[in-house]
């Protein structure tokens, strides 16, 4: 019987041309249409980023901050000397992984450089960091001006935060265990992003879009699952009050009806996954791990859809609408048409980010590709799970209903 | 006789509305049981809480002796229900479709095969089994509703309107199989606000409006419980006013009407009007171009108690 329904099902969701579009040819043309908007950032000849060369004026700041900020900069940059044809400062080795090229100077120098334009701007190191640049509305520098000041907004915060640690510490309010410098700098490591072992690479800025994509697309199967459901329920369509009458447990119904969609959605998002590295977007070389990662998100698309169309009363295209949308919602928190509202949303709801399955989704990719510790990635493969178990209950408890108050 | 289904003093509420008012009903293995009632009767609302479709306030209902339970699966494998409304997949074949239906009471796919092929031969879609739905008629749709429902075989049918916006020649085919099913043993509730399909059908009819069952028998004793015999109508151009006084006075005649030279006379039940205006126009010498006499219908009946027609798109 489980063999005939998922037979039955399988082959009306291929013969539905519509729906065959919107659940295989839709996920690839958005990817496509995605690649094609930022094929320039991925092109190995434009996509090379420059670093920003910065002139760095200590001046009268303490030795501590000069300290701190020497630290930072051994982090992100590495050293530069002036042009003698007044061209931007340049370096003797390949900076492949450094943001910054840059070189201490006096105030005066540094005002020198900047109005040559041999740095990008001028940063004076104090109590306060600031940063001084022209032309910053001009478009092939505003992305240098973005990147210094993410970065130098990350330094102060870190900075902030380990003198009141250490105000803390000097206090006796809190007592460092053995381990503590190593935390500390693996606090710092993992904040600024720019860690670790050769797995950092400024691509990873620009793949959270698809990060954010294929978090995305995971969850996309929701309003695939919500249809399912209502071939389930017998108060949807007289269709699936036929199939209601059928000597058939509902929960067995229930994992018929929905095995084509967890086999169709999985293949297709394994699809998804390779075409992005037939279109040259690289996510990394862990790919059993994304995969995992992937399907779970999938199963909890399936599920979460399950959960809305079985618990929610009310007409089958709400929900589906609903199915649609909600993904599409989750996937703009998640930075996926603006990663700035990534950002926001990390800083402002930090919450949300935390139950927003797209999201979920998305930072296990992005912390695959940047770290390369797993911690953070098991972290979120849990709270994926949680949510998947919680979308199963909902379900179950949804679809336990024996009979109907109306049809 | 062996009772199929039996309900007792079932009420089913929609708020305020009582769909299914403190009803009782009983039907025989082997009878085609009509329901009729105009539309908003509850007589859809009585078929799904049979079902167990519909939770419903009070009462018992069982079907085969037992009682009848959403997860009652034993007794559902022997019920096929037709609903109103086609409920067929669009993206499936009408062989697909059949087969679907079946396969869910009928694992074994040699058995299958067979009974969808007698299936299809019952409906007569053999030249359209590889069409899908949407290519179909209205009426051959509802032959591939019909199909879908009673492939399996089912003991007990429920058929709910299913000659709804049906062409002559499909609504045929429709009654006459469903009088086949009859033969074959199955039992059928029949659910209808045509009134001359449950009189042509039906074995036994309970007329039923707002949520209970107003009469039951056969067509003939609801009809006779009638106060108003025939209808006769009589077209003559010479009848004056003694005449029509001395027709009135006539022992068998309730009423009349003459208009436009056509005379409509009322007569009383259990009378032999007829042969009394045909006698009296003979009598009197008074030619007719044409005469005719109705018996009194279902909806006589159904207007007499209630006070309305039993339904207004006949």
């Amino acid at each position: 019987m489980f063999r005939h329904i998922t037979k039955y099902k399988t082959l009306a969701l291929v013969k539905d041309h519509s729906s065959l579009f919107w659940t295989l040819f839709f996920p690839l043309v958005l990817v496509t249409v995605f690649h094609l908007a930022m094929s320039g950032m991925f092109s190995s000849d434009t996509y090379r980023f420059d670093p920003v060369t910065v002139a760095v004026v200590t001046g009268d700041a303490k030795q501590e901050e000069i300290k701190a900020f020497d630290t930072f900069l051994d982090y992100v940059g590495v050293p530069g000397t002036p042009d003698e044809n007044d061209g931007p400062l340049k370096v003797d080795t390949d900076p492949q992984n450094a943001y910054i090229i840059y070189i201490k100077a006096e105030p005066e120098e540094a005002r020198v450089l900047l109005d040559k334009n041999q740095v990008y701007a001028f940063v004076e190191v104090g109590e306060t960091v600031t940063m001084t640049a022209k032309n910053i509305l001009n478009s092939s520098n505003s992305l240098n001006g973005s990147v210094l000041r993410s970065l130098l907004e990350r330094y102060t915060q870190i900075k902030n935060t380990m003198n009141s640690i250490e105000n803390l510490v000097t206090s006796g309010a809190i007592r460092p265990g053995r381990d503590f410098e190593e935390r500390i700098r693996k606090a710092f490591e993992s904040d600024t992003g720019l860690h670790e072992e050769d797995q950092g690479t400024k691509k990873g800025d620009v793949l959270i879009y698809f990060f954010a994509l294929l978090g995305y697309l995971s969850i996309f199967p929701m309003a695939g699952s919500i249809s399912s459901v209502a071939e389930l329920e017998a108060n949807q369509s007289s269709r699936a009050a036929r199939s209601w009458l059928a000597p058939y447990p509902m929960w067995k119904r229930f994992f018929a009806e929905i095995t084509p969609n967890v086999v169709l959605y999985s293949i297709l998002i394994v699809i998804i996954y390779y075409y992005l590295g037939v279109l040259g977007v690289d996510l990394g070389p862990r790919t059993g791990y994304i995969l995992v990662l992937l399907l779970l998100g999938t199963l909890t698309g399936i599920f979460m859809g399950t959960a809305v169309g079985s618990l929610f009363k009310g007409s089958t295209g709400i929900k589906t609408a609903l199915g649609i949308g909600l993904p599409l919602v989750l996937g703009f928190f998640s930075g996926m048409m603006a990663s700035e509202i990534r950002k926001l949303v990390k800083n402002s709801i930090p919450f949300l980010q935390k139950i927003n399955p797209v999201s979920l989704v998305a930072e296990g990719l992005y912390s695959l590709y940047n770290y390369s510790t797993l911690d953070r990635y098991f972290d979120i493969v849990i709270r994926l799970s949680i949510f998947l178990v919680i979308a199963i209950v909902l379900t179950i408890i949804g679809l336990r209903r024996s009979n109907y108050e109306s049809i | 006789m062996q009772t199929e289904v039996r309900v007792r003093n079932l009420v089913k509420r929609y708020k305020d509305l009582v769909a299914v008012d403190h009803l009782d009903l009983e039907i025989q293995k082997g009878e085609i049981y009509g329901l009729l009632g105009p539309n908003g009767s509850g007589k859809t609302t009585l078929i799904n809480c049979i079902l167990s479709l519909l939770r419903y306030e009070k009462g018992e209902v069982e079907i085969f002796g037992e009682p009848m339970r959403p997860d009652a699966h034993h007794l559902k494998q022997n019920i096929g229900v037709v609903s109103q409304e086609p409920a067929v997949y669009d993206e499936l074949s009408v062989y697909e479709n059949i087969d679907y239906f079946c396969g869910l009471y009928v694992p074994d796919k040699a058995v299958r095969r067979k009974l969808v092929e007698e299936v299809i031969e019952f409906v007569q879609l053999d030249e359209f089994r590889k069409f899908r739905p949407k290519k179909l008629s209205g009426g051959l749709l509802r032959r591939l509703n019909l199909a879908c429902g009673i492939a399996h075989k089912p003991r007990l049918i429920f058929l709910d309107e299913p000659t709804v916006a049906v062409d002559p020649q499909s609504r045929n085919r429709i009654l006459e199989g469903i009088l086949q099913l009859r033969d074959e043993g199955s039992t059928i509730v029949y659910t209808t606000h045509y009134m001359e399909e449950v009189e042509f059908l039906c074995d036994r009819i309970s007329i039923m409006d707002r949520g209970k069952i107003l009469i039951t028998g056969t067509s003939d004793e609801i009809k006779a419980i009638s106060r108003s015999g025939e209808t006769v109508r009589v077209e003559t151009f010479d009848l004056d006013e003694s005449h029509l006084k001395a027709i009135e006075a006539l022992p068998t005649v309730e009423s009349l009407e003459y208009e436009q030279a056509e005379l409509v006379l009322k007569m009383k039940a259990k009378t032999n009007g007829l042969l009394d205006i045909l006698n009296y126009f003979e009598h009197h010498n008074i030619p007719m171009t044409k005469i005719s006499s109705k018996q009194p219908t279902l909806n006589d009946v159904f207007l007499e108690i209630t006070g309305k027609e039993l339904r207004d798109d006949v």
